[in-house]
């Protein structure tokens, strides 16, 4: 198995990611009998489409097996300071977690990323999956904590 | 012939005496760090087992071994066992310059 890893544009490579999310869904979401899956393709169009979307793939022998999506922004905070990635979401098959895929995903995520511009970038994993270990060796910071609420009453 | 001659060719010459096992001793690492005894320089390390933490902590391993550090890009593209062997004869044939 040869894992090749590149960025691909969301045009190209949607038709093959709606093949995963399902697997990705169940597996990372929280509340999901009330925060349903419902990916909005259309944004993601127009976020490809005003050159603010990033992703990168992990292909083995040419099938996906995983993906990084981040959004490239200019931050409110710091709005001179350059292009920032925001993680939307990432995942690779569990098969796949094999060989390094997903940290060699990651570096190779980074290395695009800077080659984009980007000054810094941001990534996040769920308490119930934690990468802690995984993105501290590859360089990465723990600068934040993530808490979230349902709201939604009965 | 030397196995590390017959892998590596001439490129043997600019290595320290000691590095002629350093092909074994990488295999032996990765045998250590997979728990496997079927560790071959051919090996894959898509076929090995590893998560993602435990290849950078097997390559970690090799680099505390050998003196010598992997940049990024170059643990990114590591596909085998003598993948890096390679790696690790290029940077102590460097080092040795």
């Amino acid at each position: 198995m040869r894992l090749t890893f590149k960025v691909e544009k969301w045009s190209d490579v949607v038709a093959e990611m709606r093949a995963l999310w399902p697997l990705h869904w169940e597996e990372l979401a929280l509340d999901k009998d009330i925060i349903k899956h419902d990916m909005d393709e259309e944004r993601y169009r127009h976020m490809e489409s005003v050159d603010m979307l990033h992703i990168v793939t992990a292909r083995a022998d040419g099938i996906l097996v995983g993906y990084i999506i981040c959004f490239i922004v200019t931050h409110f905070h710091y709005k001179s300071s350059g292009f920032m990635a925001l993680a939307d979401m990432y995942y690779v098959l569990p098969a796949y977690r094999i060989g390094g895929c997903g940290a060699k995903l990651f570096i190779f995520m980074e290395s695009s990323l800077r080659e984009r511009g980007v000054v810094r970038a941001h990534m996040s994993c769920k308490v119930h999956q934690d990468h802690q270990a995984l993105f501290e060796h590859l360089g990465w910071e723990f600068t934040d904590k993530t808490f979230s609420k349902v709201l939604k009453e009965d | 012939m030397s196995v590390w001659t017959r892998i590596f060719g001439s490129a043997r010459q600019n290595l320290k005496v000691g590095d002629t096992m350093s092909v074994a001793e990488v295999i032996n690492i990765v045998k250590e760090d997979t728990g496997r005894f079927d560790v071959t320089k051919e090996s894959k390390f898509t076929d090995l087992g590893q998560d993602s933490l435990e290849y950078l902590e097997m390559i970690v391993h090799v680099e505390q071994r050998f003196g010598i550090t992997f940049t990024d890009k170059e643990a990114q593209d590591l596909e085998t066992v003598l993948d890096l062997a390679k790696g690790v004869h290029d940077k102590c044939a460097s080092h040795s310059k």
